[in-house]
């Protein structure tokens, strides 16, 4: 079902919403990390590495995870319309 | 929303910040990323010394009988400065030259802490490391290349600040990280460079900024040498350089006295950058991770062996010195280092796309509307 033909334009504030989680959260894990050498390590690292995360999901999860709803669509639709 | 004319001009600084210092920049990033390993890279080429087992009871050798295993090891040069790396506690090295104000011809003398025996000399100014370093710092041209580079990091700085004002105009009517793979490889390329660029906005700000603060390192010691050294050294202003030395050792322990509670950092000798002609430049330490990085000079008479001053750094050599791991990378442990690399590798995609949409548009013939509705006529 096609709900619109066009996205609707979003605001600044939807526009900036996910930098600017990502921009706070990896900085704060830049400066965690100068300020703590321990176990609160890893939490850092994982905050510093959150952008490589978030760019390799919608490079290649997000369109492969699309990709794979699309065909069982299709599969479904042909399905469905075999017994026609 | 911006109206059509700020996102016009933001387009024009975004377009010739970036085009002007683009170059320069995918050059500091493929040569800092050797960088960001270079203690690994040194280790696999055989260049680290390893400080021998032994059996070891008793006290450390006294600084003294290590200064003259390294004088002794490279007769005819002077001491420059005498400092430990994080990984091998056990050592010293001692660099040395011609002359305290030479800059080039520097040694290496790695000593055992314990024995005071000469260990090894690491090669130094030679080797693929030291041609990624100076085209990384300098391009190989001195204090006038630093501050060039300096420069083109500010510009990247503007870039990325105009880029996340244009991002808002780009992304209207685009969901978050959307990658439109299937709409001709312009658009492709157009929301990687979005993408891209907005997730490692605040790495590559961050590692932009604090790279224009160490640009400035050089001409911030020579400040603090004409702003608080000189004050520091007044009563020594005419006298002339000394000839005689006292002992490291007591200069030293004069030092921890006068700071208890740090530990020592490195030494800077006498007519070095770091100290004056007159005193033994003793910078200590404290032990946390951020307290290591800030150094307090404690200036010690190379004659007598007593305390001329100490006082804490100005706040601008403290910025200094706080920004220069967040540019390294190297504070925390080795997966930090990973990180690292790969957010650099992200960011020269960001150039590379960058420059690539510029560079494709250049040959694109596309006639104004005016233009468009005149030849429109003409068929």
């Amino acid at each position: 079902m096609v709900t619109h033909l066009f996205m609707q334009a979003k605001t600044l504030q939807q526009i900036f919403l996910w930098p600017a989680l990502i921009a706070v959260l990896s900085s704060a894990g830049l400066i965690a990390a100068l300020l703590y050498d321990d176990t609160r390590e890893l939490v850092s690292d994982m905050a510093v590495a959150l952008p490589i995360l978030i760019a390799a999901y919608h490079y290649w999860l997000k369109p492969a995870r699309q990709r794979a709803h699309k065909s069982t669509l299709k599969k479904t639709y042909l399905e469905q319309n075999a017994t026609r | 929303m911006l109206s059509n004319s700020s996102i016009r001009r933001w387009a024009w600084v975004h377009k010739w910040s970036s085009l002007v210092c683009t170059v320069f920049m995918l050059l500091l990033c493929l040569t800092g990323l050797p960088l960001i390993f270079h203690h690994e890279i040194g280790d696999f080429l055989g260049n680290h010394i390893a400080t021998p087992e032994i059996d070891h009871r008793g006290p450390m050798a006294s600084m003294d009988a290590l200064l003259a295993a390294a004088k002794a090891r490279q007769p005819g040069m002077v001491p420059l400065y005498m400092y430990r790396e994080d990984d091998e506690p056990l050592q010293w090295v001692v660099s040395m030259a011609k002359t305290t104000t030479a800059d080039s011809g520097f040694k290496q003398v790695v000593l055992d802490a314990r024995t005071a025996q000469v260990l090894g000399e690491p090669p130094v100014e030679e080797g693929f490391m030291y041609i990624m370093f100076k085209l990384h710092v300098d391009l190989f041209a001195g204090l006038p290349g630093m501050l060039f580079l300096g420069l083109m990091g500010f510009l990247l700085v503007i870039a990325i600040i105009s880029g996340v004002v244009l991002y808002a105009p780009f992304m209207r009517k685009l969901p978050f990280g959307e990658v439109r793979h299937a709409r001709g490889e312009k658009l492709k390329r157009l929301d990687i460079h979005n993408l891209l660029g907005i997730v490692t906005l605040s790495w590559f700000f961050v590692v932009g900024a604090t790279g224009v603060i160490n640009a400035w390192s050089d001409l911030l010691v020579k400040y603090w040498q004409f702003d608080q050294m000189s004050q520091m050294i007044a009563p020594y202003k005419n006298l002339p350089p000394p000839t005689h030395f006292a002992s490291l050792q007591q200069s030293l322990d004069v030092a921890q006295k006068t700071e208890p509670e740090m530990q020592l950092g490195f030494i800077a000798f006498p007519g070095t950058a770091y100290t004056s002609q007159h005193h033994y430049g003793i910078f200590m330490r404290g032990d946390t991770p951020l307290t290591k990085r800030l150094f307090k000079p404690v200036l010690v008479d190379a004659q007598h062996a007593t305390l001329t001053d100490s006082r804490p750094l100005p706040w601008y050599l403290v910025a200094l010195l706080v920004s220069q791991p967040l540019h390294f990378g190297d504070y925390g442990g080795t997966t930090l280092k990973w990180i690292w690399a790969v957010l650099d590798i992200l960011s020269i995609i960001v150039l590379w796309t960058g420059l690539k949409l510029w560079w494709r548009k250049r040959h694109q013939y596309v006639p104004d509307v005016n233009t468009r509705i005149l030849l429109s006529e003409a068929y």
